[in-house]
Formats: C-alpha cells, structure tokens, sequence
C-alpha cells in the first residue's frame, strides 16, 4: 500500500515530468543542438585546403562579399513573398470555393488538388524537366500547336525565366497542401454563422473578408510560417529544376550551401551559411511557436 | 410591420417530400409559434421563409409582396439562430451593426440603432466585449440585438432557448415577450418545447410530419386539441389517452372497464364505435382534492407512483394497461400501494378517431 | 501462403543472426565506389573474379551517375564509413583530397612494381601525382571529338570541317539543306558540357605552358587569365551560339538527350567524349556516325592540332581498414588483362591498351585513339584542371555566356576574380 502511494506520488511529480520529456530531450540535443553548434564552430575555421587556421567571422564577412550569396539569398525571399502569394493565397481560395462554392465533384477537385504533395520532390523536378524539356518536351509540343514562340534557352535554361518555373512548380506542389489546411480551418466555421451573415444581406467577398479570413486567421498564420520556413530551406525543388542554373541565376542558400560544402569543397564557409539559414528558421519557428499559444489563449 | 403569408408551401429534398403542403396566414404584429417534435419540418418552413431554404412549390408572401426568389437580406425578416451564430471574432457593436455596414448606412444611424437595442437589451456595458467574453444568456441577447437593429418586418426565431439553462430559459422567454410587446414585430418562433410555444405565442401552430395539425390560441389548443396527437402533444404532463368502443351508452375502455356515455357525448355518431378518449390530468383527482366536478364517476385503484410538486402532486395509477396521471390539488403525503378513489369528470372527456386521430366530440 | 513466407523469413533472419558474425569475421569487406550506370556489369564481373581469387576478401560494389557522383563522393568521404576504393577524375579533385588529407599514397605499391604498373604509361600515371606522392591509380582515358552523321554527310556532298570558319559554314549549309536538322546537338543543363568545349577553344587560342600556370595560380596573381586569347576563345563559342550551330535551349537540354538527338537523325553533328559510341549504338546508330577532329581556327596563337584528353582512376581513403586489401583489388583490376575485359564490356578506352586486341577496340574507339596519337598536345577538360573555386565560376558563367547574359570580357573578369581571391594565401 505505501509502496503504491509512493509510486503515485512520483508519476505525479515533476521526476515523472523529466522521464516523460527525457528522451525528446535527448534525440533533440543529439540531432538537432549538437550539430547546430558543431557547424557554428565549424564556420569560424578557414578550408581545410587552406590550412583551416581559426578565422573568427572570416567566413561571415566573406559571405557579405559574395555576390552568389546575395542572389542566393534574395532568390530565397523572392521565394517566400511568390509562395505567400501564391500557395498561401490561392490555396485560401481555392479552400473557400471548394469549402463554399461548388457542391459537385468537390471530393474529385480537392483530390486533384491534393495529389502532387504525395509525388517525392525529386520525381516532380524530373518530371517537369521533362514536361519543359525545350525540343521534345510536352510544353514546346503545345506551344508549336497552337503557333506561340518558345524561348530560345528553354524555360529551366532561361535566367529570367527559370526562377518563375521553379516558383511554379512549388505552387503545383504545394498548393493542394494549403488548400487542405485552409479548407479544414473553413470548414470548423459554424454553417449557421455564414446564414446569418447572408440575412445580415453580405454578398460572397464581404463574407469571405469578414467571416472567413477572420476564421481562419490562426490556419492562415500556420500556413504563411509554414511557406516562410520551408521557402527559406527549400533545397530539393531548384535542385532537380536546375541545379542553381542557369549560371547561378535560380541559386538559392540551400543549393549554394550543398555546392559550396560538397562540390567546390568548402565545408568551413557552407558552415557558415547553414549558421545564417538556421537563424532566420529559428526566428520564424518561434513566431510559430507564439501564434499556436496566442491561439490556446483564445 | 407586416403580413405573412404562406400558401401551399412544400419542401422537398431530391426524392424526399419533408414538407408536403402547407398554408398558413400571419396577422400583422401577431407573434406564432411553430411547435412540433423533431423533425416534423417547423425549421424548415421557418428557413423557408427566412430564404435559407429553396421552396419546392407554393408562395411566401410578405405583405402581400412575393418573396419566393428574394435573398435572405431582401425580405424584410430578421432571424435568431438556436446557436445565436454570432461572428466570434467582432465586438457585440460590431456584431450588432453588421447588416447595417454592409448596407452602407450613414455611421450615426448605425450608431444610435445600435445604441438603441443595447438599451432595450441591457447590453450597453458590453458593447466593445468579443462574444466569447459572454454569458449564454448575454450572447442570446445579442443575437436578438443583431435582429432588432435591422428594424425587420418579420422577426424569426429557431429554437433560440434550447442551448440555455432552464431558469435562464424561464427568463429570458419573459425578456422576449417583453421585447415583441416592445417592438410589436410579426413574430414567427420555432420551438419544440410547448411551454414555450404556449406562454409565448398569440396563435401556435402544431406541426407533425410536415403537416399542420392545429392552428389555434394557447387556450384552444389546449381546451380542444384538433386530434390526438395534439392533445397528447399539448399539456404537460400529458393528457391520458385509451382506446375504448362505443357501445350504446356506455364507453368499454380496453381491458373491459365501462364509463357510462356523459351527456356531452351522446350525440357521437354511430360510426365511431371504436375511438380514442383523453382526459387531462387535472380532469383526474383523489375524492376531495381536486377541483368541483360536472359529471364525476369514480374508480378505487392502488397509486403506483407519486410526485408532490409543491403545490400540487401528480399521482399514477394503472387502468386499462395504460399509466395514467392524476392532479392532486391539496397535497398530502401518499404511500406507493395506497388505494384511492379517484374522481373522473367525464365532461372534459376529448373523444378522437381511433383511425386517423381527428377529433370527433 | 503467408504463414509460409513468414516462417522462411523468420528462419532466414535468425539463420543470419547466428551466423552474421561467424561470416563478418571470416572474411575482410571493402567498400568499392563507382561511376554507374554503364559499368555495373563489369564491375560486377571483376568483382566476381576477384573474390574467386581471394576468398578472404569481400568487395561491396555500389555506383552512383556521373552528375550525382560528383556531390556525393565527397559527401560519402566527409563521413565516418567512406568507400575503401573509389573513382575519381585525375584533377584538381584529386589534389582537393589530398590537402584534405582523406586519400592514401600509393608509390609504395608503384615501387613495389604490383600488377597494374605492367605496361602502363608512365604520362597517365602522372596525372595523379604531385611532388608529394602518388595519390590514385589511372584505369582509363576519354577524349572528345565532333562526331558527324556519315549518311547525311554523304548525302548532301559535305566534307568534315578543316577550320574553324568551314564549321560555321557548315552551321548554316545545314539549316539550309533541312530547317528541322540541328547542325550541332548540344546540351548544357549540366555546365561541364560547355566547359570541354572551351578546354578545346582556349587550347587554339593559348599557349599550353601559360593555360597550365594559370590553371596552378602560378605567378603574379594580376596576371592570371590575361592571355588575350582566352577572350578570343570565347567570342568564338559566342559566335557558334550566334551561328545558330546549336538546337534550341542549350541550358535546358541534357548532355543525354543531345545525344539522342544525334543519334536519332536529328543532329548532324555533335561534340561527345570517347563515353559517346556506346550510347549511339544503344539507340541503333552503330556504324554510321565517324569522329573528326575539332577545327583549327586560323590565325589563332596556341596549339591547332591538339586534343582534349583526361584520365581517370581510383583512389583508396586514408580511413580504409585494409588498405592492403584495398590495394590488392585496385591493382587486379587495373592489370592488362582486366583492362582488356574493361574495353569488351564497357566499350572504353582503357588507360592501359596492351592486352587489347583491336578488332575489340571497335572502330570509333580505334580511330580515337589515332587521334589522340595524331594530336601534338593533349589538355585535360578545364574543370578537373582549374582551381576549384575558379572551375566552378567558370562551369556556372558559361551558361550565361550561352543566354548572353554576359559578355566575354565579363566572363575572362569574373575568372580572374576568383583567381586572383584563390591565389590569396
């Protein structure tokens, strides 16, 4: 008996607390802390072919004169701004036409929709290389069907156009993926509250800005961190698509950092974007992290 | 204010007919109650002629204006919901404004409407509060603000009490029929709880299975249910009712107990020799506890149960395989097993067909 | 059915566990790396006969393609496990791996006179050595050449270009014979495709001795990459790009499907390594297709009848466990006799030719290796010779020299940027 009562007492204790959490703890120092602050340290050092002396913030001021870093890093935020727009915007959209507009075929739409996020990146960078491959592929063939110009480099092979796909290809993407998330956020929105708007005599925009956005606003906060973060890491998709090409024109820090480190062999300045990466991620992760417990208040 | 008028309204959903044909006339300032159980389609018929719902066939005219293809907005009707609907992240000012900003209404307007059914509601002091910040029955009163402010000719209600405590449902019926005597708006207010209907309404409307079974003020309701399933339906707790046949001038109740034919009854035609009878709990009562009766006829039976109320106690015995209540006006404690004769006033006997329900005396 | 199959795999697992160890410690596992897909079938077979031979020793073969293979070599070395034995571009990659002190000396084994040394040449062998030691072991060659469709030569009466003006003569004699023929397919989707074409380019246009300075970061550092020929080297590549030589999206287009397209009739020309043949004959072009020699440019101040020619070869890491085990299964499969399967099942040119018949050789390879006998110099591609950083600026300004996104002179300042940033100590 006293023996159980001590036993109660200590999975109610904070010891209990610490096992409970112990091991996320562990795996998360381990995977996550550990090699954080290995590449922090890593970046203070020079190339190991240059000696790999102690250079303090060498790499960082290295980085600030690098133009294929500014690129990289604007191309990032190019990225973010295109898929807030884009993913975030329309997936709200297309959420609230399936969540309100269309009553048939909605099942076979939001599948449609949904079906490219099953696709690993890597076979959808193919297959759209393929799809835009410039003298056989399925765009060149409509463009010279219906008579419209095809651009001379191709589109992956275009500077100006290249980025563009990319962006597109990521909405193709992830579109359906946002649209998930947003219909979900809709649909926990009471039916009774959009009848009393439609007798309160609001049309279908004042609706959407005054009863669905505001709704939905947590999800949509959800949504544009996810984009944010995932947007600044994004690394497979531009990969594939074109590996930074053309030049360095669709360059962003995750291909830059990948080239650097492993293709030109620079580990120690690649450890030092990778600092610069995993900052801005921490910053808008904890943003993340703020907006889910504003919405536990509420 | 405004006329109502439905006539020969249906709803049908694909293949499924919920409400087959119904009329109905609504007087200027008259409040009506839609009571029925579940299902019956009162929600529908109100949807219907708040705009909500599509209606199948018929017309809804409001003041003598057609409003079967108007939206929602354009007919003239306000409607509180059942779950008030309030848009959860604006003020109770905003909330209350709504319909007016999205018309476009010059903002002083707004205000001093708004203002206006704060006042008659009490809700001045929680203007700027969001409706999470509110009691249950602070945000049924906004509801019925949103409603005011638009200065309707209809007023819709559906269900508004059900989601309340019951004390705070007692109240706030009072706090509507304060207001409707204020406003003086037609009023049109679903509900499935006759209670509510009754100390309510000018007129309730009885519905079941789509179909309109009585139109009528509380008290003819109540005084003579048009068939059975109103009588059963009105009246709490409910009126007895037993099969039993005709025969001569005497009533056989099933299991073989004869009530003689009361005066009243001796002109039942002939044809009805099988029939429903009812008889009100009040028309039952212990020899010296109840009220004076016209034609008492007396049965000794053992109570089975007894449930003092205060002021009155419900007794319930066994007769003819059915449970029936009795009303005892002068309380006194009663024992389970305790034999009493009970008196019947066969004068308040309600006699239906037993075939369709329809009253026959 | 299923109870079966799970019964087998139950028995399967516990049959490995028991034995697992009793197996790991009979026998020595080395890790083997290589380029893939084309040589899986010979890397296999001399596998094979390699653990015939040495039961003891146990070779984990596995591959990666080319492009893939670049990143991940580097990837698998900067890890705890890298591969005992594995493949490498003679290079500057090699001399990167050196510095970074993952790979093992091998003169040793060279001193020793193991197997592989019979009969090899002594110049390829170089190409993996520094003052230092000997840092891999050479296993073949690849060169490259314009390789032209003979049947559509032959019927339009046209002639292998002598110089370097014929070629862009004939750039325009084909558009005009047949709008839908590309004169010369070229992919640049992968950059290292532009760069052989400037390794030939500046070859014509430079002096060798001052290309191979500039490529070591020889000298004063302001003076790296001011060879006014290299200017001159890329204003030809700019002008074939003009010349309409090249189908539509070069950077867009993969160096496989440019060779699809020569192969398929679609191209009349295109320039492709000594990997090239067997691709073409895959898709059923054996025969008709004869290599020739990049034209000469007229009046150009470096060397006109030179040729590209690299070497590759493996290279055993510092970490491996066995490097004696290692060496010995390098060594086998570097010896004559397996260079000589090498060339049956791959169809490449081998590092070592003295066990090959010739008729094995097949005609194109036969006649490439003439052409490399016929040349005066032979350059390695720019990217396995320039500094790294310096390679990678130049591989990624190509493509936008390709979309004309910058100029010659743009190009030539941004290399000697990164030269002179690379010199820097």
């Amino acid at each position: 008996m006293a023996s159980t009562r001590t036993i109660n007492r200590a999975l109610r204790g904070p010891i209990f607390d610490y096992i409970m959490i112990g091991p996320a703890v562990v795996l998360f120092s381990v995977f996550i802390v550990w090699p954080a602050i290995q590449t922090l340290y890593t970046s203070l050092f020079a190339e190991p072919t240059k000696g790999g002396a102690f250079i303090g913030l060498g790499n960082y001021r290295e980085m600030m004169g690098d133009p294929v870093f500014w690129i990289a890093l604007r191309n990032n935020l190019i990225f973010i701004l295109a898929n807030l727009v884009l993913q975030v915007g329309l997936g709200t959209v297309l959420a609230a036409i399936l969540d309100r507009g269309i009553r048939r075929g909605s099942t076979l739409m939001r599948t449609i929709i949904f079906a490219p996020l099953v696709i690993a990146p890597v076979a959808i960078g193919v297959m759209w290389k393929m799809i835009l491959e410039p003298n056989f592929g399925l765009l060149r063939q409509l463009a010279d069907g219906i008579g419209l110009p095809f651009p001379t480099q191709g589109i992956l092979g275009d500077p100006y156009l290249a980025f563009p796909a990319i962006i597109g290809v990521g909405v193709w993407n992830y579109v359906g993926f946002m649209m998930t998330i947003m219909l979900a956020a809709m649909q926990g929105i009471s039916k009774d509250v959009y009848e009393a708007a439609r007798i309160d005599g609001a049309s279908a925009v004042q609706t959407f800005i005054s009863i669905t956005l505001p709704g939905v606003r947590y999800a949509l906060v959800l949504c544009g961190l996810i984009v944010i973060v995932g947007s600044f890491k994004t690394f497979e998709l531009v990969y594939v698509l074109t590996a930074g090409g053309p030049g360095n024109a669709t360059q962003v820090l995750g291909t830059y950092i990948v080239e650097s480190a492993f293709l030109v062999f620079q580990p120690n300045y690649a450890a030092g974007m990778s600092v610069i990466v995993l900052l801005v991620a921490i910053l808008f992760g904890s943003l993340q992290v703020y907006n889910r417990e504003s919405k536990v208040k509420t | 204010m405004a006329e109502l008028e439905l006539s020969n309204v249906s709803k049908r959903y694909g293949g499924l007919l919920v409400v087959p044909d119904i009329s109905l006339s609504v007087g200027d300032g008259e409040f009506v109650a839609l009571v029925g159980p579940s299902g019956c389609g009162k929600s529908t018929t109100l949807r219907m002629i708040a705009g909500l719902e599509e209606i199948s066939g018929g017309t809804i005219s409001i003041n003598g204006r057609v409003v079967n293809d108007l939206e929602p907005d354009e007919r003239g009707i306000a409607m509180v919901f059942q779950s008030y609907a309030l848009y959860p992240h604006m003020s109770v000012a905003k909330n209350m404004s709504f319909a007016l900003r999205v018309a476009g209404r010059p903002r002083e307007e707004i205000d001093s409407r708004v203002n206006e059914a704060a006042r008659i509601l009490g809700l001045t002091e929680f203007l700027n509060r969001r409706p999470a910040a509110l009691s249950g029955g602070q945000r049924q009163r906004v509801a019925m603000g949103r409603a005011i402010v638009r200065r309707p000719d209809v007023f819709l209600f559906d269900e508004p009490l059900s989601n309340l405590d019951a004390k705070l449902r007692v109240q706030m019926r009072t706090e509507i029929k304060r207001i409707h005597q204020n406003v003086g708006a037609t009023t049109i207010y679903v509900t499935h709880d006759q209670i509510e209907a009754m100390t309510l309404a000018d007129r309730v409307v009885v519905m079941n299975n789509g179909r309109i079974e009585q139109v009528g003020t509380p008290a003819e309701v109540y005084a003579s249910p048009a068939t059975s399933f109103v009588a059963e339906f009105i009246g709490m707790p409910p009126m007895n009712l037993v099969g039993a046949d005709v025969e001569g001038d005497a009533l056989v109740l099933d299991g073989g107990t004869r009530l003689p034919l009361p005066e009243t009854l001796r002109t039942l035609p002939a044809s009805h020799d099988k029939v429903l009878l009812g008889l009100r709990p009040e028309d039952i009562a212990p020899a010296g506890h109840g009220l004076d009766m016209a034609a008492p006829w007396s049965l000794d039976v053992p109570v089975s149960i007894s449930e003092p109320l205060g002021a009155e106690t419900l007794l319930f015995f066994e007769l003819a395989g059915k449970e029936w209540t009795a009303r005892m006006l002068s309380p006194r404690p009663v024992a389970p097993g305790e034999r009493l004769s009970f008196n019947f006033d066969l004068s308040k006997l309600h006699v239906f067909d037993a075939a369709d329900g329809a009253r026959i005396n | 059915m299923k109870t079966g199959i799970c019964r087998i795999s139950a028995a399967a697992i516990l049959g490995t566990a028991l034995l697992g160890p009793a197996v790991a410690q009979a026998q020595t596992q080395i890790t083997y790396m290589d380029l893939g897909p084309e040589r899986i079938a010979f890397n296999e077979e001399i596998v094979r006969q390699f653990e015939a031979a040495n039961p003891d020793i146990k070779v984990n073969y596995i591959w990666q393609a080319n492009e893939p293979y670049k990143t991940g070599i580097k990837v698998m070395l900067d890890s705890n496990s890298p591969p005992d034995v594995f493949f490498n571009w003679a290079g500057t990659t090699v001399f990167d791996f050196v510095d970074a002190g993952v790979v093992r000396d091998l003169s040793e084994s060279e001193t020793r006179g193991d197997g592989w040394t019979r009969d090899m040449p002594m110049s390829i062998t170089d190409q993996f050595r520094n003052p230092e030691g000997l840092w891999g072991i050479p296993t073949r060659i690849y060169t490259k050449a314009f390789w032209k469709n003979d049947s559509f030569f032959a019927d339009n009466g046209l002639e292998a270009p002598e110089t370097f003006d014929e070629l862009l003569g004939l750039c325009s004699k084909v558009r005009e014979i047949d709008p839908q023929m590309t004169p010369i397919a070229f992919g640049a989707s992968e950059s290292w495709t532009i760069n052989h074409y400037l390794t030939v380019l500046f070859q014509r246009h430079v002096d060798p001795a001052r290309i191979a300075a500039d490529h070591r970061l020889q000298g004063d550092a302001e003076a790296l990459y001011t060879d006014p020929g290299y200017l001159e080297a890329l204003k030809d590549f700019q002008e074939m790009v003009d010349a309409d030589c090249f189908n539509a999206g070069i950077n867009s287009v993969t160096p496989e499907v440019s060779r699809a397209m020569f192969a398929s009739d679609l191209a009349a020309m295109t320039f492709c390594g000594s990997w090239c043949p067997p691709q073409f004959d895959e898709q059923g072009f054996e025969g008709r297709y004869s290599p020739f020699h990049f034209p000469a440019i007229e009046g150009a101040g470096g060397v006109q009848d030179g040729i590209l020619v690299g070497a590759s070869g493996y290279q055993i890491s510092a970490a491996s466990k066995y490097p004696e085990e290692s060496m010995r299964f390098l060594s086998f499969m570097n010896e004559p006799e397996q260079q000589a399967l090498m060339v049956e099942m791959v169809g490449q040119l081998p590092a070592n030719g003295s066990m090959v018949p010739e008729d094995l050789l097949g005609a194109a390879n036969t006649r490439l290796l003439q052409m490399i006998a016929e040349s005066s110099v032979s350059s390695p591609p720019l990217n396995t010779v320039m500094e790294t950083t310096v390679s990678d600026v130049t591989l990624k300004s190509g493509q936008d020299l390709v979309n004309g996104t910058i100029t010659p002179e743009d190009f030539m300042q941004r290399v000697r940027d990164a030269a002179v940033k690379a010199a820097r100590p």
